[in-house]
């Protein structure tokens, strides 16, 4: 009995020094191979690099699609990352980069790929108007940055809404086996960046802590589906403009988390407002309600 | 006994050195391998630079176009470099309208009064 335990624990040791053997050498391999002496490629082909760099590869071609329409050589350049579907692709991306970046230059670029890609028309471009200087009334708000502009709406899903927009080309999504794409339903072209116009708080205790947002032309008619970014430290959104198209083409709302400061851009590259918050009303007895704003962008 | 057990052991090792370099080598490497658009196949950064060339051809944003050809060249004279190398290309040498577009970059890389090199412009 004796030893046959003797001879169990002696072939556990030997079983226990060859494992502690292969680990040592499966150690001494990774480290070498990987910290020592790691592979360099100096081919790489596009689907190799790294996250970003793919991103950033991504998006010039689609910039080079806006800037000279050849579908062909973006399905080739696509082909390259090696991704089944590429508007699935090119989805994912513009909603990675529209919550990370906001809808800037980068996200309208690969919008009005993908919007071109499902066979949609393009928008027929306003010619530039003369601008009249734009006019800031904003005090407390803190309004920043201002670019160049050329907007292409991407209608977002939003069931809580009422008379949503309804898609022209919804039936023809690539295939039913695929995720759904939203569709690009308004195209709006404006000349300049939107602005901050008119800003005013509002008490209405029958809508509270509603963000309220006209987008007009510069010439005062209502602009339906531009894009609105809300962002704030945690999140962002996007929502579009007509979706109470009985009430105005150019208007659209939020329901304002009380806790949060928000930041809105409306277009694409308009001016931010920053420090958006729920305001406090005040009723006649001296009792307080929360309130929103009304904001009114125009380019 | 102890001579064949250190045999053995050294046999161990040895094939966990195999194995961790195989792994590291192949299964990790893409992990591990931070590639970068410098790191992009000739052929591609050659298509990259066309994107850049393309898009500048539209917009006449000279610093865009720098900004976006930094990945790949670290100053002026490398991006020219890499126009030139482009515009060499033979996949790109018989389209006139990348060459066109190739040109006007490298004029404005080369700075305002430049001349496109002849046969360049279509």
């Amino acid at each position: 009995m004796i030893r046959e335990e003797r001879t169990t624990q002696r072939t556990q040791g030997s079983s226990l020094y060859l494992l502690t053997g292969a680990i040592i050498g499966l150690v001494m391999g990774l480290i070498f191979s990987l910290a020592i002496a790691p592979l360099r490629y100096k081919d790489a082909t596009p689907d190799l690099l790294t996250a970003d760099a793919q991103t950033q590869y991504k998006v010039l071609i689609a910039q080079a699609y806006a800037a000279e329409h050849d579908m062909g050589r973006v399905q080739a350049r696509w082909a390259a990352f090696n991704v089944q579907n590429i508007q699935v692709d090119l989805h994912t991306l513009l909603g990675q980069l529209s919550a990370e970046e906001g809808y800037n230059a980068n996200a309208v670029a690969l919008d009005y790929l993908l919007y071109d890609m499902r066979g949609g028309e393009r928008p027929t471009e306003a010619e530039p108007t003369a601008t009249p200087e734009p006019e800031d009334t904003s005090q407390e708000l803190e309004v920043t940055e201002v670019a160049q502009v050329e907007t292409e709406a991407t209608p977002v899903e939003n069931a809580a809404e009422p008379e949503a927009t309804v898609s022209e080309e919804e039936s023809a999504l690539p295939d039913e086996t695929q995720p759904p794409i939203p569709t690009s339903t308004v195209v709006a072209a404006v000349s300049k960046p939107f602005q901050l116009q008119e800003r005013l708080v509002l008490c209405e205790e029958q809508a509270p802590r509603l963000l309220q947002v006209q987008v007009r032309d510069d010439e005062g008619n209502p602009l339906q589906g531009i894009p609105i970014l809300l962002s704030w430290p945690s999140g962002s959104e996007v929502f579009y403009t007509g979706l109470f198209p009985a009430f105005d083409e150019g208007y659209a709302d939020y329901d304002m988390d009380p806790n949060e400061t928000y930041r809105i851009q409306v277009g694409f590259s308009g001016a931010i407002v920053d420090g958006i918050r729920v305001n406090s009303c005040e009723r006649e007895d001296g009792t307080t309600y929360p309130g929103g704003w009304w904001l009114a962008f125009q380019p | 006994m102890e001579n064949r057990r250190l045999q053995w052991f050294l046999v161990a090792i040895g094939a966990g050195l195999v194995l961790g370099l195989i792994l590291g080598w192949s299964m990790f490497a893409r992990k591990a391998a931070d590639l970068q658009l410098q790191d992009l196949r000739e052929d591609y950064q050659v298509d990259y630079v066309l994107m850049v060339a393309t898009i500048y051809g539209q917009d006449k944003d000279l610093a865009a176009a720098r900004a976006r050809l930094m990945p790949l060249a670290e100053d002026t004279e490398e991006m020219i470099d890499l126009v030139k190398q482009a515009m060499a290309t033979p996949a790109i040498s018989g389209v006139s309208n990348d060459l066109q577009a190739l040109g006007l970059l490298l004029n404005a890389l080369q700075g305002a009064g430049a001349a496109v090199p002849m046969g360049v412009m279509a």
